[in-house]
């Protein structure tokens, strides 16, 4: 089943929080939501999610009317959502049974899960005692363990530790390889880079840049030459008249063409010993810099 | 309806296992265990009868007959050389009093030394010692025994019932008013807490996922509703318990109230059941309204001001005047107004004042309302449970869109 997004606005107020936002995810389709805070990623998965009505537009699941009965959901929030005084077990088996599986079938589920996840020593300790990281892990057995048809995971690494981030990284790469349908919202570039087919980018409430990720790089527009010399740069690029950024060693020139970076390593070469240079493609966090920046 | 299950499961394990609910239920025992059982503590912890001594010159009046009619104090006997010292003794307060009885033909005299004037005493030895002079006189009058026993027959005198027998006593309509306001407010209170903490805690987020709001409301209220009906059965039981075990005198522990329930009916109960649970339900949809416009528990006091005031209003105006004037038109508007009615309706029905069809307009309008409010409350509930920051009014939250 595909989820399609047609010309949907919201308004707090006065304020035009999503404006005429149209997307679609294909079944199997991992899709990165992207955007700084208040772009309207969180009102955009909260209309997904039927917690927010839109004024205006359609969503739908499968070409009829999206419905939460009929479209099991797995939403892993921003923010933690447990109740602190429950222990790890009865939390996750209440959770499975409110998305229709029975007792027993929700606690060998989350038994899995919770094995995979290496969290079972704290089986029988109440949530609210469990670090920040745990406690993402709970809540994403929880959006999982029912195996949901649409999964939203929002800011699904906020406050992980690069061992548990690594570990969430594996959970979703598996879930990509299931052909889950999936949509990712995260300010980590490069998780969405490696796990997402297509992006769209979302400004002040509307999209500014949408596709694979391979598409929006070529229709960028800019590619970047990185140069790592013995001496400093500075004097000679400046004479070149092109822009450039300095990090740390490296020197980075935005060109336009491949051919214009080729020429100018060629003239660089020339000029001064050279220790590292070549072209690149950007990454998604300079697109995101460059477009959603102000 | 198996989600409305859930959570409901939930809620009531939640309740009933949280530390606040045991140490109240807990509290709540021991207190009234104890308050019931304070006069009987009290007697132990009483001053030890007072030493009097009498002097009696006149034949037919001895210390043994003293002891037998007059038991709260204890009597001891003096010799006529002894009354000077007695008197010094009375004096120091060494003896609580020196009684000197004098037989002067016609009557007995009493001359009596004493710091302290104790009226009690002094009247009970007057009345005591007036019988015996008139059954004397009887004597020798040659009276019959049956014309002299009717003179010493008490005056019939009875406390009158304000209520006529089929009424339930004033106490009792009390009780019941209290019982609902407490357990509405309580347990009100309690909804609204839960809805507000697990807004701050964010799990609302999640649960508007999984869980339709309309099962989300009843399950939290009706829960709490079952935890809470098991508390106050609890608090009763021990209590109608410790009274049977005849540990303590119910009468001495109830003082002067009349907690007569034979004129309670089982139409009364179930009418009375009805009117709390509905007056339950009503109160309780609001007080989760009003914990979702909050973000944080402690910022409830103030919120949930207004449904604290309508509830005082309407039980204290059935104290003070639908209680006094149950045929009165305000009465009778109190009683049938959805807000007011648990309270008041619950009034006309113990004093029998109110026929079926005021009975059976005011619980559908209660019914009516209840729903109403229920389904209000399930629509602005996810609205305001998904507002973060500052606290919602509730025209806002009427207001905002989904």
């Amino acid at each position: 089943m595909n989820l399609t997004i047609n010309d949907v606005n919201k308004h707090f107020g006065p304020y035009h929080a999503v404006k005429n936002l149209s997307l679609s995810v294909s079944q199997g389709e991992a899709v990165g939501l992207l955007g700084r805070n208040g772009a309207g990623k969180t009102t955009t998965i909260r209309m997904i999610l039927g917690l927010l009505q839109q004024e205006s537009g359609s969503i739908e699941w499968g070409g009829k009317s999206f419905s939460r009965k009929e479209v099991k959901l797995g939403y892993l929030p921003e923010e933690r959502g447990l109740y602190p005084k429950m222990n790890m077990m009865d939390q996750l088996v209440y959770f499975g049974q409110l998305e229709g599986m029975s007792k027993r079938a929700a606690k060998q589920e989350a038994m899995k899960w919770i094995e995979r996840l290496e969290i079972s020593q704290y089986i029988k300790k109440d949530t609210g005692d469990l670090s920040k990281g745990n406690q993402q892990k709970i809540q994403l057995i929880a959006a999982l363990m029912h195996d949901p048809d649409l999964i939203i995971l929002d800011e699904p690494f906020s406050g992980l530790d690069p061992v548990n981030a690594q570990m969430l990284e594996q959970v979703i790469e598996s879930l990509i390889q299931e052909k889950k349908t999936l949509i990712f919202s995260s300010h980590r570039m490069e998780s969405v880079e490696s796990f997402c087919d297509r992006v769209y980018l979302m400004k002040q409430g509307e999209v500014v840049l949408s596709g694979s990720i391979s598409d929006i790089k070529t229709q960028y527009g800019f590619k970047y030459v990185n140069i790592e010399s013995t001496q400093p740069l500075e004097e000679y690029l400046m004479g070149l008249q092109t822009e450039f950024i300095k990090k740390g060693k490296e020197y980075q020139l935005q060109v336009k063409t491949m051919d214009q970076g080729l020429y100018l390593i060629e003239k660089i070469k020339s000029l001064v010993p050279i220790r590292k240079i070549g072209i690149a493609d950007p990454s998604l966090n300079q697109i995101f810099i460059e477009k959603a920046g102000d | 309806m198996r989600n409305f299950y859930l959570v409901f499961k939930q809620s009531f394990r939640e309740r009933v296992t949280s530390k606040s609910y045991l140490t109240t239920t807990f509290a709540l025992i021991l207190i009234s265990i104890f308050a019931i059982s304070l006069p009987s503590i009290l007697e132990n912890f009483a001053d030890p009868k007072e030493e009097m001594v009498v002097v009696s010159n006149a034949a037919d009046i001895t210390v043994s007959e003293l002891e037998k009619q007059l038991t709260d104090w204890e009597w001891k006997e003096g010799a006529q050389q002894q009354i000077e010292s007695l008197k010094k003794e009375a004096q120091e307060g060494k003896i609580a009093g020196l009684y000197l009885i004098d037989d002067n033909a016609s009557n007995y005299s009493v001359t009596y030394f004493s710091k302290s004037n104790d009226v009690a005493l002094n009247s009970s030895l007057s009345q005591y010692l007036q019988a015996k002079n008139t059954q004397r006189i009887a004597d020798s009058n040659g009276m019959s025994e049956a014309d002299q026993q009717s003179l010493f027959v008490p005056v019939a005198m009875e406390k009158g019932q304000f209520t006529s027998e089929n009424e339930v006593s004033v106490f009792v309509i009390y009780l019941m008013l209290m019982f609902i306001l407490m357990a509405v407010m309580m347990y009100g209170t309690t909804i609204a807490t839960g809805v507000a903490s697990e807004k701050a805690s964010r799990v609302m987020e999640v649960m508007v996922t999984k869980v339709n709001p309309l099962a989300m409301i009843f399950g939290k209220i009706f829960g709490i509703a079952l935890a809470s009906l098991m508390q106050f059965a609890a608090f009763f039981g021990s209590v109608a318990l410790y009274l049977k075990s005849g540990l303590v005198e119910p009468a001495q522990s109830l003082g002067n109230f009349d907690l007569n329930l034979s004129a309670l009916t089982a139409e009364h109960c179930v009418y009375f059941f009805i009117f709390f649970l509905l007056g339950y339900l009503l109160y309780a949809s609001l007080y989760a309204v009003f914990g979702s416009m909050v973000s944080r528990p402690e910022e409830l006091n103030g919120t949930t001001m207004p449904i604290s005031i309508l509830l005082m209003v309407s039980a204290f105006s059935g104290i003070l005047f639908v209680m006094d004037d149950p045929a009165s038109t305000l009465s009778k508007f109190m009683a049938t107004f959805p807000f007011t009615s648990p309270f008041n309706m619950i009034i006309l029905i113990m004093k029998d004042a109110a026929s079926f069809g005021e009975i059976a307009l005011s619980i559908g309008l209660l019914v009516i309302t209840t729903f109403a409010f229920g389904y209000f409350a399930a629509k602005v509930y996810p609205k305001g449970i998904l507002h973060f920051g500052e606290n919602l009014k509730l025209r806002q939250l009427i207001m905002r869109k989904s």
